[in-house]
């Protein structure tokens, strides 16, 4: 029997598995794709808000302020790149001013730190702003992340510290007993006394399997962006708001923490929780608004995009509480924006709604575990010859792009956690993230997935279940092909 | 800081072997050649189709084949070659740094570098096709290397967008590996590729090709499942009413390839937005002096005899820098002027000596005059037919024929001719 068991591990319920390891408790993560994170948290903004834009009063308002505080010292505790590089949130026309001296207002009741700045110093920091810019607002605690890079960390040090993960494992009924739960997945089924319904886009289908009333309905609203190349260090410093509306933050620019420039999102509703798609409208709509931001954006360096998808409830707050007719289901769900920067909040809540109901231990062996892979590109050159000379696979290059090593590829492979897709290497070490997307080194990592998961190279994913990517040997029986 | 050598040559491709005999056999010493990968010959090593060399060496040969005339003769010099080593950076002092299992990470010192490092296939996010992120769609260079070097087919029921030719050849070879093509989509309303490739690879197998059509749309589930394409008009907007769906795994992209000049641009060398690659002189130096670029990441070629000529070039250049270092001559800007898309070298300096100006036509034409102009006087006319942008044009002129005390610029033309 679990102690708990957290459907879903996205940044929610990576983060709330970190927090519960420290206690002498059981703990299980479901996961139904084959890598971890490859939900919502794959593909958003990477943006750890400061929480000057939630509504004053709502959860997320408390959760983001708290949450982007405690980014500095999780992120320091586990070695996960982090920076507080600041935005600034723009206003062009008077009713934009109007709306950002509101915004202000809301920033100083929610406690956080801004500045309300003229046009002058704006486009002394920013200087590609148009110039009919007429008033910002500076919020220096804004910070990036690399979200991935968090979850990897989290669930890394959790399974350090005895906490179960399983991949592959789709929550398809949950049983409700008296004190405890059966969870039946795809592969196996699971007691446990708590639930932790952390699933994302999926929250409701999750809670419908113990109870008719979930007490909300899911929503889906994709957004859509554009990725440019690294390289184009002088077009923005900050993270670039317009100013909101109704519909949301609007289309941003935002730097990544791997020196790319993300240009989006839109704000769509939509029907299906898979329709990650991009469209040509969608993507010219974020075109159009950047442009009415700022100029010199530097189209000729797009290279890739993308879409995720918010989980927003008619609830338009998170929900995270324990279910009224299910005790023991503890609900976070309608984890939209900004959930990420309030991810560290959200899990402290839940970790004290458990210490509520019981007396916990922490474990007497409990140990942070920092993150100690090793990227040579980062490294001094006598640094790299030290760890060539340990390791030759240190030596070799495998994406062009980005410089990403054999030995690099092959320490993610063997990680706590274990890589098992193209798509899952791409995001721990980054090959494929670059310009060529995977054009030069696609062959090379599936070559070493294959050798070092012992597979054959048919076997070896995309990302999901189904997507492999090469379909059949031509050359079984020696064969010769024809040309 | 160790080693110096007279030219170090970056890539192994058909370029960077053509460039160090080109150095090698014009009195550089020492000259180093440095390829990423574990054999030389670069994207020839996949092309195993033939029709390689009918211009160098008189013969029709495979990709592979060729590679392998190039690297005996290479053996047969005293290049130093160094294998599985990638080069991470160069300086404009003409250092090199470089990477491998063996010697770790080092920095080399040459007197010239010639830059051969090849290019990269445009992908589906650069030409923003819509839908979803699934798996089966991918650039034809990746499915050719997986079907020809590695031995593994990437899908069973294909479609392909762009008719370049690594499109063409693809559709050829994915069928006679037994995958059905069900045809191929172009934008413009004729091919990208060589016109024997669209014999050769579809009009033998009854493979249609779609011109002036796009794709539209792509649906599927975790795979690829359909493929919708429609017609464009003249100025490539969807024409209501025409699409036709494809249902098919696999869709293959052959939609352009980009010169890599990553290692150039890092150190401020000026790039050509229109070929992406270096603007060079007619020595085939960048704006840096000592440093020279040339083949696939100069400019895209379609065939690599050209290539092979061109990086000879380059090399004996290079070692001609190498060995005095001279850099003081008057230069004249060299420019496309109608119907032209672009024409290297980007400058050239009077001499004695012959220039070939190389360039491609922005549309096809069945007649037309090529004319060499410097500021308003005509220097050379050329009569031409069958003019198309997949195929690269050279005039090869003695340089005596320009004015010498001119700082008149040079332009290239075609005019269409009835
Ligand atoms: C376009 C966009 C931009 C955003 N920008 C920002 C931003 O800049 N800053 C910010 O703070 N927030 C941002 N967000 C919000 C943020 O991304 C989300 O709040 C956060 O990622 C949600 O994480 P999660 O763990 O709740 O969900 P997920 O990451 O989706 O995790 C849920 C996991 O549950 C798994 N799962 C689902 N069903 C089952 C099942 N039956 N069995 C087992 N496992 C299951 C899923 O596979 C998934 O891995 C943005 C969101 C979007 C869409
Ligand atoms: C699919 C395809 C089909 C073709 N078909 C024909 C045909 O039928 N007939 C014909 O005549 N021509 C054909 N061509 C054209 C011809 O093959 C090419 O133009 C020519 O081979 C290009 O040579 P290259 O040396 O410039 O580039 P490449 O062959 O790409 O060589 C570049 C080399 O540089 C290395 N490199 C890159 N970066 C680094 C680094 N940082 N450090 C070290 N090494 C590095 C690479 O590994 C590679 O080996 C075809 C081309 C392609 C792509």
């Amino acid at each position: 029997m679990y102690d708990v068991t957290i459907i879903g591990s996205g940044i929610t319920g990576s983060f709330i598995a970190h927090n519960l390891a420290k206690y002498q408790l059981k703990v299980l993560v479901l996961e139904k794709d084959v890598e971890v994170g490859d939900g919502v948290t794959k593909a958003n903004s990477a943006i750890i808000h400061s929480g000057y834009d939630p509504k004053p009063g709502t959860l997320k308002a408390k959760l983001n302020v708290l949450g982007n505080k405690m980014y500095e010292q999780v992120t320091k505790e586990l070695n996960v790149d982090y920076k507080r590089i600041g935005s600034y949130t723009l206003a062009f026309n008077e009713l934009e001013e109007k709306e950002l001296r509101k915004l202000y207002q809301h920033g100083i009741e929610n406690g956080v730190e801004t500045y309300l700045v003229e046009k002058e110093e704006i486009l002394k920091k920013e200087p590609n702003i148009k110039d009919t810019v007429r008033l910002g607002l500076y919020a220096p605690t804004t910070g990036i992340l690399a979200p991935w890079d968090m979850i990897y960390a989290l669930l890394d040090n959790a399974l350090y510290n005895g906490v179960e993960i399983k991949t592959s494992n789709e929550v398809l009924n949950i049983d409700k007993k008296e004190d405890h739960f059966v969870v039946k997945t795809n592969q196996s089924t699971y007691k446990t006394r708590y639930v932790i319904n952390a699933a994302g886009l999926y929250a409701e289908h999750i809670t419908r399997m113990v109870t008719d009333n979930p007490g909300f309905k899911m929503n889906f609203t994709r957004g859509e962006y554009y990725v440019l190349d690294r390289g184009y260090d002088d077009y923005v410093h900050h993270v670039i708001y317009p100013t909101p509306t109704a519909k949301g933050k609007g289309v941003l620019i935002v730097p990544t923490i791997h020196g790319n420039v993300l240009l989006g999102p839109t704000s769509e509703r939509i029907e299906d929780a898979d329709s990650t798609e991009v469209t040509k409208v969608g993507l010219e709509f974020v075109k159009n608004h950047v442009n009415q931001m700022i100029n010199n954006t530097p189209y000729k360096g797009i290279i890739r995009t993308f879409s995720g998808i918010r989980p927003k409830t008619d609830r338009l707050d998170f929900i995270i509480e324990e279910l009224n007719d299910t005790p023991q289901f503890i609900q976070v769900a309608g984890i939209e924006s900004p959930g990420l920067a309030s991810a560290p909040a959200i899990a402290k809540m839940v970790e004290e709604m458990i210490l509520n109901k019981e007396s916990l231990e922490t474990k007497h062996d409990y140990k942070i575990y920092p993150q100690k892979q090793v990227k040579i590109n980062e490294k001094p050159i006598d640094e790299i010859n030290r760890l060539i000379k340990q390791n030759p696979k240190y030596g070799t290059i495998i994406c062009r792009c980005e410089s990403i090593t054999e030995g690099e590829i092959i320490d993610a492979i063997h990680s706590p956690l274990g890589i098992r897709t193209i798509d899952g290497i791409k995001r721990r070490v980054r090959p494929g993230s670059g310009r060529c997307q995977g054009g030069f080194c696609q062959p090379l990592i599936l070559e070493i997935l294959a050798r070092e998961l012992k597979v054959s190279k048919t076997d070896i994913l995309l990302d999901k279940e189904g997507s492999n990517i090469l379909t059949e040997e031509t050359k079984i029986n020696g064969g010769d092909g024809n040309e | 800081m160790n080693k110096q050598y007279d030219v170090c040559v970056i890539g192994g491709g058909a370029a960077g072997m053509s460039s160090a005999l080109g150095a090698v056999k014009n009195g550089a010493k020492k000259v180093l050649l440095v390829e990423r990968d574990i054999e030389l010959g670069g994207i020839l090593q996949q092309c195993i189709h033939n029709g390689f060399g009918l211009h160098h060496f008189h013969e029709e040969l495979t990709g592979p084949a060729y590679a392998e005339r190039l690297k005996t003769e290479l053996l047969e010099t005293n290049v130093e070659i160094k294998l599985e080593t990638t080069v991470l950076e160069i300086t404009k002092d003409k250092t090199v740094h470089l990477m491998n299992k063996v010697d770790g990470y080092q920095i080399i010192e040459a007197k010239s570098i010639v830059v051969a490092i090849g290019c990269r296939e445009r992908t589906r996010h650069q030409i923003g096709i819509p839908g979803k992120r699934f798996n089966g769609i991918m650039t034809a260079g990746l499915a050719q290397r997986y079907l020809n070097i590695d031995g593994y087919l990437v899908g069973k029921n294909v479609f392909i967008l762009g008719s370049g030719d690594i499109g063409l050849i693809m559709a050829r070879r994915m069928r006679l590996e037994g995958a059905n093509v069900l045809g191929v989509a172009e934008l413009m309303p004729y091919s990208n590729g060589l016109n024997r490739n669209i014999v050769q690879c579809l009009h033998d197998y009854n493979i249609p090709l779609y011109l002036s059509h796009t794709v539209t749309g792509v649906s599927g589930k975790d795979r690829l499942e359909k493929v919708t394409i429609s017609e464009v008009d003249e100025n490539f907007q969807v024409k209501e009413g025409t699409s036709k769906t494809f249902e098919v795994d696999t869709l293959l992209l052959s939609v352009g390839l980009i010169p890599e000049n990553k290692l150039l641009t890092d150190i401020q060398v000026e790039v050509n937005p229109i070929t992406n690659g270096a603007y060079v002189d007619d020595q085939f130096q960048t704006n840096i002096p000592g440093i020279f670029a040339c083949g696939n990441s100069l400019h895209v070629h379609d065939l690599v005899d050209f290539v092979a000529e061109e990086s000879f070039e380059s090399g004996k250049n290079a070692a001609k820098y190498a060995l005095n270092q001279e850099n003081n001559h008057i230069s004249i800007p060299v420019k496309p002027a109608s119907n032209v898309r672009y024409v290297i070298p980007n400058k050239i300096k009077i001499s004695d000596d012959e220039v070939t100006f190389k360039f491609r036509v922005t549309k096809p034409m069945n007649k037309g005059l090529i004319i060499v102009k410097q500021g308003d006087s005509v220097i050379k006319e050329i009569k031409k037919s069958h003019l198309l942008p997949a195929e690269m044009e050279s005039v090869k002129l003695n340089k005596s024929l320009f004015k010498p005390n001119s700082q008149d610029e040079i332009f290239v033309e075609v005019k269409g001719v009835e």
